[in-house]
């Protein structure tokens, strides 16, 4: 008889082991809905909650994300080509390009056809809104002839080049500007432009859908018209140039620069991306608030599978013991968590466009008001927000339930398993903890120094994560320590309920330090976030004091922060003959690029801002030895983030295109300024006329006589202008109006902030009651020895008020750290500012009364519920 | 210091407030039909004293309900445990020997019939009145021990003394003597998890006497033991009877065990049957 072949063991084996794996597989569905399914459903007041979490922590980056898109979304569709296959964009580097210009370009042989556009902004009569004016040569250029009014709208006139838009003083507006002006077809409109007030007729409504998006709340009409109403006569502000087709890109350019050697010559989605750009350090910062909210959502789905890890033990022990494998268990609560994340996800997705309006109405008035005057008032339709959420919904979920998965599955086979006894059976690693968190705090400090990447500081964030991190680990040994502490040094008078608390504490050491890492996260994220705006609007609030010395400010009516709307300089000579009036200082500011990057250029009076204004200077420069060099050489001041962003000190000389050629300018001195985190160039005005042929102003600043009053000040200066054509602005009104404009800006963090906290807060009180429910055995048995209800209650809700308070604290001190982090690494990479620190303590006081509170009510409703439980069956039930 | 006043807190609902002295220790053993050895029971030969019942369970009853059909778990038993008293409660399982224990422990209430412990009338009793009593009177091990995780054996120990209010400075000597009397002395300042099951038991045990209870309840308590440490436990717990002269009824459905009881009684669904 021969020997059984090797192989043929093996295949037993094989077999065995893929008879082990069908079973497995085979006892996935069973083995979910026994251990997580049925646990879920009998536990749905946390399931909620924690699907809940997840759901508001998603619903707050798609609401975010598609904020975010949309506002670029919106500015990159207005600042798209008009024609379809834009090659290049020729941009001006003074006050725009000469109408000839366009014939030139046209007739190279590399162009197939060159299109004019005239655009600027205008205000309604009252000041209250801008609108885009976009002047285009409607005949040849838009498409629109084609794009008419669907069916069955009425009142909407056709476009009819020939007859109507060819007009002058006629514009074609959408539906939806056409509802806020209240306007229809033939209604002549009252708008200021430039300090000017200009009537322009409604040519021709059209249906929102005809339009590109991005292009639904401007004003178009014709070149000739904008030209007049913007002031720009003979000029044109943008040359859109299709290139032929047999004419390569790098040929276009050379033959465009040789017939216009002064002019900027872009790709077509540059100005997108300069918007983008712009805007990027601000919607980074709202993106990462957001993920911080889904971060305190994937606590709790860590704390809701541990918890039914936990209450599952011996569940998991038997169905072991029956053959179920390791990987299947650990699939089993893998599942769970990626379910919650899935389920939460889907919700929040929903919830998150319902809440994308309201955040793009914050996030548009907010990009409005720094950056432009574009405002987006419709949700892209682009589905990566949604994508983007739900992936990191889920990935966090994922991996919150990855530890309570392998914890699940390293439970041994068993038939019987004595409940509450593990945790206390395994001794903390205390020290390694202790040592993990130091690690992680070096690494926050290292981090810290990293340089940003690409602009953005993603180092920043890391080091603010390995802070949390740090601090998350810490939470375990300092509960041990605080417990032991205390369990030594509770007073003889306390009563046996209390004395059980240190215990309690410490017997459950790591689930409940999982419960105050959690809070933890949100009242660090909630203390910084205060932190750093109470310190940047001290700052602010200071500079303001500092640098506002004129006592009225002039600006044309509808002028928002940094949208280019301008007046002529005429009035100049007239507001300085004022009998009130000392010193005015014309101002001017517009958009440049300089190299590759958005900034801004800013021109002055030096002699006048020397003599009566008053901008900081850095390093100890004098503004007696700045200002001469400013008016006799090529010299200019920068502002602060400028010399981050651009890496320039003073002393320091760059290229900047003009008009006229490239002028080599120094960096006489840097001044500390907060108005743009685009950073500014300031000269002189003489010089600044002198390069770029730009007289215009954005607006005036005077000051007045010592003892002149203010009311016949401002009285005079409306008659030098008539009505509603500018904006008046005492020194006091702006100051204001510049901490509103601040607060407006923050809103958006406070709210998000809010709800991080909101989430922490929902996370301990979940935890807490997962506890309670945990240890119902544990207290049947106390009550069978004789604890009262009372007693009960009272041990539950100390043991929550001390886990909250250890918690709020670690919270605070990792607040601090973060706060640290947010003002002198984040905020300077992100913006480039200099922010002095500024505690807020009250605040952080009230903070944490309140977390502790929360956390006592957290533990009060389920004691309640552990008093009254039916003793017997909890003595029972083994 | 534990000593119950018959007649505190007692409300309507009782045949007769103050009743111990009252009762016929005849009539009661008719009543309960347990079959107690005549000999000792030679009416007017016994004081006062040691003849107080410290449980007289009148025609008690407990059912639950499971839907819409209803368990009858322990069906109208009637029984008397006299001070001093060490006895066995046998049976099949599921014959609701733990259901009577935890009626008599006032873990669970009676759904009919009239229960005195140490010579209250349960049934009127609130809960804190129930929980006190609990925390005075009666001492429960159980079968799977049930030490706080959490606590030194030391603590554990002391757990009924620290809810009764006691000093630290008078509970310490009070546990150190029941550690020493159970063995445990070296084992006070360890966790549950790191004794052994019939460590656990004695550490159960110590803490089940340690307020001097009128009435100890052990449900199964070498259930879960091996028989050379269920033995072990059944001979302590029998030692520290003596030696405190308590009262004990002891669930259990090992035969041996029942035989070292002063009496046994037997039960079959959910009924208390005769001698
Ligand atoms: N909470 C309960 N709900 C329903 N039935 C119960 C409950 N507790 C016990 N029972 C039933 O009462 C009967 C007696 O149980 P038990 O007192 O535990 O018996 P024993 O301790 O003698 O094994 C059993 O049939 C049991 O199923
Ligand atoms: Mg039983």
């Amino acid at each position: 008889m021969r020997l059984t072949p090797p192989t043929a063991s093996s295949a037993c084996a094989t077999a065995r082991s893929k008879l082990t794996d069908e079973v497995s597989a085979a006892a996935f569905p069973a083995l979910f809905r026994a251990l997580v399914l049925r646990h879920v459903v009998a536990h749905r007041a946390r399931t909620l909650v924690t699907v809940a979490s997840v759901a508001i922590g998603v619903a707050v980056s798609v609401a975010i994300g598609l904020a975010n898109a949309s506002a670029i979304a919106s500015f990159s569709g207005s600042a798209a080509a008009l024609s379809p296959g834009t090659t290049v964009e020729v941009l001006p580097l003074g006050v725009g390009i000469p109408e000839k210009a366009l014939r030139q370009v046209q007739e190279l042989p590399g162009v197939r056809s060159a299109s004019p556009v005239v655009a600027g902004t205008v205000s309604d009569a009252a000041g209250q809104s801008a609108y885009d004016l976009v002047g285009v040569d409607l005949i040849g250029a838009l498409g629109l002839a084609s794009s008419t009014a669907g069916p069955g709208v009425p009142s909407s006139g056709e476009i009819d080049a020939d007859t109507r838009i060819l007009r002058r003083g006629e514009i074609v507006i959408s539906r939806r500007v056409a509802a806020r002006l209240h306007a229809r077809l033939g209604t002549p409109l009252k708008f200021v432009a430039g300090a000017r007030a200009v009537t322009l007729t409604v040519g021709a409504v059209i249906d929102d859908a005809a339009l590109p998006f991005g292009w639904r709340s401007i004003i178009i009409c014709d070149i000739s018209t904008a030209q007049e109403v913007l002031d720009r006569i003979g000029l044109l502000d943008r040359m859109d140039v299709v290139g032929a087709p047999q004419a390569d890109d790098q040929t276009l350019r050379r033959e465009l620069a040789r017939v216009l050697p002064n002019v900027r010559i872009a790709a077509p989605d540059e100005r997108a991306r300069q918007l983008t750009k712009m805007t990027q350090a601000f919607q980074f910062n709202l993106a990462a608030l957001a993920a911080i909210a889904l971060l305190v959502g994937a606590y709790l789905v860590f704390n809701a599978v541990s918890m039914s890890v936990v209450q599952r033990r011996s569940e998991i022990g038997v169905a072991r013991a029956l053959g179920a494998a390791r990987s299947t268990v650990f699939g089993v609560f893998l599942l769970e968590g990626v379910l919650v994340g899935v389920v939460g996800s889907a919700f929040g997705l929903v919830l998150g466009r319902l809440l994308a309006r309201k955040a793009l109405a914050v996030v548009s008035s907010t990009i409005d008001a720094l950056y432009t005057t574009d405002s987006a008032s419709q949700i892209a339709p682009t589905p990566e927000p949604y994508i983007a959420a739900a992936v990191l919904g889920v990935a966090f979920c994922l991996i919150a339930s990855l530890l309570p998965a392998l914890e699940a599955a390293s439970v041994p086979p068993t038939l019987a398993m004595r409940i509450g006894s593990w945790e206390s059976s395994q001794p903390l690693p205390g020290l390694l903890l202790v040592m993990a968190a130091i690690a992680a705090f070096g690494a926050a400090v290292l981090l810290a120094q990293l340089k940003p990447l690409d602009g953005r500081p993603v180092f920043g964030y890391a080091s603010a994560i390995a802070v949390i991190a740090g601090c998350s680990l810490l939470a375990a040994p300092l509960l041990a320590l605080i417990a032991k502490v205390a369990r030594t040094c509770l007073p003889a008078t306390a009563g046996a309920a209390l004395r059980l608390v240190p215990a309690n504490v410490q017997g459950r050491v790591r689930r409940n330090a999982v419960a105050i890492a959690s809070l933890m996260v949100g009242i660090a994220m909630t203390v910084s976030v205060a932190t750093l705006i109470a310190s940047f609007r001290e700052t602010v609030n200071t500079w303001i004091d500092e640098t506002l010395r004129g006592d009225l400010y002039i600006a044309p009516a509808g002028a928002v922060n940094a949208a280019d709307v301008t007046m002529p300089d005429d009035v100049l000579s007239r507001l300085r003959a004022l009998p009130q009036v000392a010193a005015a200082d014309a101002l001017r500011s517009r958009a440049i690029v300089l190299r590759g990057r958005p900034t801004n250029l800013a021109a002055s009076d030096i002699e006048v801002t020397s003599a009566f204004g008053n901008l900081p200077l850095l390093g100890g420069a004098r503004w007696s030895n700045v200002s001469r060099e400013l008016i006799d050489q090529p010299a200019v001041l920068v502002s602060e983030p400028f010399a981050r962003k651009f890496a320039m000190a003073t002393g320091a000389r760059f290229d900047l295109q003009t008009p006229n050629g490239d002028v080599r300018l120094r960096v006489a001195g840097v001044y500390r300024d907060y108005a743009s985190d685009l950073g500014y160039i300031l000269m002189d005005r003489t010089r600044y006329i002198r390069l770029f042929g730009d007289r215009r102003i954005n607006a005036v600043a005077l000051y007045a006589k010592p003892g002149a009053s203010i009311s016949a000040l401002r009285a005079a200066t409306l008659r030098v202008f008539g009505h509603n054509v500018v904006r008046l602005t005492a020194n006091g009104e702006l100051h204001e109006e510049a901490l509103a404009q601040f607060d407006r800006t923050f809103a958006v963090t406070y709210a998000l902030n809010g709800i991080a906290l909101v989430i922490s807060l929902l996370g301990i009180a979940s935890a807490l009651g997962a506890v309670v429910i945990e240890r119902r055995h544990e207290i049947g048995v106390l009550r069978c020895l004789g604890m009262t209800r009372r007693q009960v209650a009272t041990m539950i809700v100390a043991e929550a008020a001390l886990l909250g308070a250890v918690g709020a604290a670690l919270g605070l001190v990792a607040g601090y750290a973060l706060a640290v982090i947010l003002v002198f690494v984040i905020n300077r990479q992100a913006f480039g500012w200099t922010i002095a620190f500024v505690a807020t303590p009250l605040y952080d006081l009230k903070l944490y009364l309140v977390a502790v509170a929360t956390a006592a009510l957290a533990g009060a409703l389920p004691a309640r519920a552990a008093a009254r439980l039916p003793l017997a069956e909890t003595v029972r039930a083994e | 210091m534990a000593a119950q006043a018959p007649q505190e807190g007692s409300k309507g609902g009782e045949t007769s407030p103050d009743a111990v002295d009252a009762y016929d220790v005849e009539l009661c053993a008719w009543r309960s039909n347990v079959g107690v050895p005549r000999a000792r029971f030679k009416p007017g030969q016994m004081s006062v004293e040691s003849t107080a019942l410290i449980v007289d369970a009148e025609s008690i009853r407990k059912t639950y309900r499971n839907g819409s059909t209803e368990i009858v778990a322990v069906e109208a038993a009637s029984l008397c445990l006299k001070a001093g008293e060490f006895v066995a409660l046998t049976g099949p399982s599921g014959c609701g020997k733990s259901t009577l224990l935890n009626m008599l422990a006032c873990v669970e209430v009676p759904t009919a019939g009239v229960l005195r412990i140490a010579g209250r009338a349960t049934g009127s009793l609130g809960d804190d009145e129930l929980t006190s009593l609990r925390r005075t009177a009666i001492g429960y091990v159980f079968q799977f021990f049930n030490l706080m995780p959490m606590l030194t054996v030391r603590e554990n120990v002391a757990l009924p003394l620290l809810l009764s209010g006691w000093a630290r400075r008078r509970i310490r000597p009070a546990v150190a003597a029941a550690l020493q009397a159970v063995g445990l002395r070296d084992q006070a300042e360890q966790r549950p998890a790191t004794l052994s099951g019939g460590q656990q038991q004695r550490a159960a045990i110590a803490r089940a006497i340690i307020h001097s209870p009128k009435l100890v309840l052990a449900d199964e308590p070498t259930g879960n033991l091996d028989t050379r440490t269920g033995t072990d436990v059944l001979t302590l717990l029998r030692r520290m009877q003596r030696d405190r002269d308590l009262t004990v009824l002891m669930a259990t459905h090992n035969a041996d065990a029942a035989h070292a009881a002063d009496r046994i009684i037997r039960m079959r669904d959910g009924k208390i049957e005769a001698h």
